[in-house]
């Protein structure tokens, strides 16, 4: 009776029903709380949270802290070269009622209230410059010095944000990032990509059967080279290159067997015929060459810019439409998934080694220094360039060393890779982090032995892999409220420190109108 | 309850005198983000009032009040589509409060009366994927303060005799209460999670012993 009388007293508070909370009513809330698809930077991992209208960044030491965006919310984010810069684009809204009885968003009318929209830049977990932004403005690439973005709309992409008024959606849009005008031209047709000379003077812009040159100090056309001579008939660009010496733009066009050389300096366009479609293509600065890939030709076919002309024929067993350049070396596969072959194609003697897979390859990719091949084995295509891939099958890594291996390390995996990153060290080593699914642990892999795979035991389900610019991996893991866990290179646990809970933020909070009575 | 100590309280006389009761409340909440841990859109909570009977007409009461309430969240995609996520959220309160009460008059079966009371209650939110494991990653909670008070008009029914100098007895008082909303923080502190305050009529009853 005695134990009876301590040991109840003992249970219960031990139980503690008193702290228990009853799930008695029902709420929904219009998520998602956080994205998964973080921007890495120098400082950290930027994570959207869609539900709050916040950024935050989440650190390797397991700290995160709100980036203060004075009011405004995250719609894309957007990781500079340098991976020094995170650059958001943002929306505040916009209450046209000038009535100090409005002070949340939903207290509005709903045709009262708009959407301002501008570029914030964050550096080390703080704003230091905004930009004004268009909300249709859905593709960037940035000049080869990383100080500029460079914008453009994608019919094939929808809007950022909603816009009013007019809107051009053949504008192009030069953004300096350290300072210095926003400036923007306007060509008329949709802009299909941006290239850039060597001394990042001129911008060639590719578009809808016409290419355009524009000087980047003056931004003014300097020259426009139509890509046909009939209006009616519509190409449109696949690949472009700028050849070493910088005064030609070579250019693929979907469907079509030719190559374009638009010369910069003559301002002439040479047309060469080609055997096939050309599906990729792949610059070699050092041998001064260019090689073409085709999807439905088993060949390789190289441009010498020293005499402007088709000089060799390389022959191969299957199409190796995909191609990728390392030192000294240019690696083909079939993008198809059709071959088990990676081909490696010395540039300096023209040589061919073949590295068969035990599946056929699926997707391809550098690592290393471009001393590893890495790629996927089986199934149908996925993307390989990182973060999340869709599960297409894929159940097969193979792992090439193309500075001293003779043979392909081929890899059965338990389940299809949902993602993959990989990180370089500075001896010319690297590793490879894989996220399986259905899996809730990860597989590491050294790629100079890549039959010791390592799984690395994890704190929560993980849905998405990137990496920090000094090499450490960064895993968000499958938890509603949000966790990002550090994983150095070659360790086999992830750090102890883990941000988490960050996707909270402001949930019991009603959005207030941001910037009243501001200008 | 009330309603039987009313029929047999009948014919009794009011004293003055100190009280014990066992007391429950609900007050409204302001703000929507209270939906998110309750469905209830005003706050119920229990306890205990105690009253020290300094005369016939005036006493000071003491209260303790406790009160939880959850929900199941579910979260959905911005566009309607496949719910993302689930997890529970609750509140937890205990609130103390203090003030005068002041018979106004004396009638057959009731005796109203009139307080105003200070409350500081202290108010912890939790939200919990897994709210069956203790140790699962998915849990953030933090705890804040609330400060406010209450005025309220309310009556006590006539006690009913039980031994010589103990009595039951019941009341039912209502009025306006208004609180400082309680401020959330993450579980580090690193940003804030929002709150809410109780606002709105006031509605209380209890039973208890009078002495």
């Amino acid at each position: 009776m005695r134990l009876l009388a301590t040991l109840f007293p003992a249970v219960l508070a031990a139980c503690a029903p008193w702290e228990r909370i009853p799930g008695d009513g029902y709420a929904d809330l219009e998520g998602p709380l956080w994205d998964p698809a973080a921007v890495a930077a120098a400082d950290g991992a930027y994570i959207r949270l869609p539900a709050a209208g916040a950024l935050v960044v989440a650190r390797p030491d397991g700290s995160w802290a709100p980036v203060d965006l004075n009011g405004a919310a995250p719609v894309r984010l957007i990781g500079t070269p340098d991976g020094a810069r995170v650059l958001a684009v943002s929306t505040w809204p916009i209450c046209a009622l000038d009535d100090e009885e409005i002070v949340l968003v939903d207290d509005c009318p709903g045709e009262e209230l708009s959407e301002g929209v501008e570029l914030n830049v964050v550096q080390d977990g703080r704003v230091v410059d905004v930009f004004p932004h268009r909300g249709h403005l859905n593709r960037q690439t940035f000049t080869p010095d990383g100080k500029t973005l460079v914008q453009w709309h994608d019919g094939s992409r929808g809007y950022d944000v909603a816009q009013d008024g007019i809107t051009d959606l053949t504008e192009v849009v030069f953004q300096p990032l350290d300072g210095g005008q926003r400036r923007a031209v306007s060509l008329g047709v949709p802009t299909q990509g941006v290239i850039f000379t060597q001394d990042q003077s001129k911008a060639v812009v590719l578009s809808v059967s016409q290419a355009v040159l524009v000087d980047l100090a003056s931004f003014e056309i300097d020259a426009t080279f139509p890509l046909v001579t009939d209006p009616d008939v519509r190409i449109a660009p696949q690949d472009a290159v700028l050849s070493p010496d910088g005064s030609q733009v070579i250019v693929a066009m979907q469907g079509r067997p030719e190559l374009y050389k638009i010369d910069l300096t003559t301002f002439s366009i040479d047309i060469e015929d080609l055997d096939a479609v050309p599906a990729d293509l792949a610059v070699v600065p050092d041998a001064d060459r260019t090689f073409i890939g085709y999807d439905g030709l088993a060949r390789v076919d190289v441009l010498d810019h020293a005499i402007d002309e088709l000089t060799d024929q390389i022959a191969v067993d299957d199409p190796m439409g995909g191609l990728l350049v390392g030192e000294g070396r240019v690696v083909g596969w079939n993008r198809q998934g059709g071959s088990r072959d990676i081909v490696k194609l010395d540039t300096a003697t023209g040589k061919v080694t073949e590295y068969p897979a035990d599946r056929a390859v699926t997707a391809l990719s550098l690592a290393g220094g471009g001393r590893y091949a890495l790629g996927l084995l089986g199934g149908q295509p996925v993307d390989l360039a990182g973060g999340a891939l869709a599960a297409g099958g894929a159940d097969g890594l193979v792992v090439v060393d193309l500075d001293e291996g003779t043979r392909a390390t081929s890899l059965t995996l338990s389940s299809a890779p949902v993602a993959l990153e990989t990180v370089s060290d500075d001896a010319g080593g690297g590793f490879a982090l894989l996220l399986l699914d259905g899996v809730e642990s990860l597989l590491q892999i050294d790629l100079a032995t890549p039959s010791f795979a390592v799984e690395v035991e994890l704190p929560a389900p993980p849905v998405r892999l990137t990496s920090l610019p000094d090499g450490t991996f960064v895993v968000l893991h499958d938890e509603a409220f949000g966790l990002v866990s550090f994983l150095s290179p070659g360790a086999t646990e992830v750090g102890k420190e883990v941000a988490s809970g960050f996707a909270t933020m402001n949930l019991l909070s009603e959005r207030a109108l941001p910037r009243r009575g501001e200008d | 309850m009330l309603a039987t100590l009313l029929m047999v309280g009948m014919g009794q006389a009011f004293a003055a005198g100190h009280e014990l009761s066992f007391e429950a409340s609900r007050i409204g909440v302001a703000g929507p983000s209270w939906d998110v841990v309750s469905a209830d859109p005003g706050y119920a909570s229990v306890g205990l009032r105690g009253v020290y009977g300094f005369s016939k007409n005036l006493g000071l009461v003491v209260g303790w009040q406790r009160g939880v309430d959850g929900s199941d969240v579910e979260v959905y995609s911005a566009d309607g589509g496949l719910e993302e996520a689930e997890f529970r959220a609750g509140f937890i309160g205990n609130a103390l409060r203090v003030g005068p009460k002041a018979q106004v008059a004396r009638w057959r079966w009731v005796a109203p009366y009139a307080t105003a009371q200070a409350s500081v209650s202290v108010g912890r939110v939790s939200f919990d994927t897994d709210p069956d494991r203790d140790d699962n990653v998915g849990q953030v909670q933090d705890t804040a303060w609330s400060f406010g008070g209450f005025a309220a008009a309310g009556v006590d029914l006539k006690p009913v005799k039980v031994t010589k100098g103990l009595r039951l007895g019941a009341h039912l008082e209502a009025g306006y209460g208004l609180q400082s909303a309680y401020r959330f923080e993450t579980n580090d502190g690193a940003a804030d999670l929002g709150g809410f305050g109780m606002r709105g009529l006031v509605v209380s009853g209890g039973a208890g012993v009078r002495f």
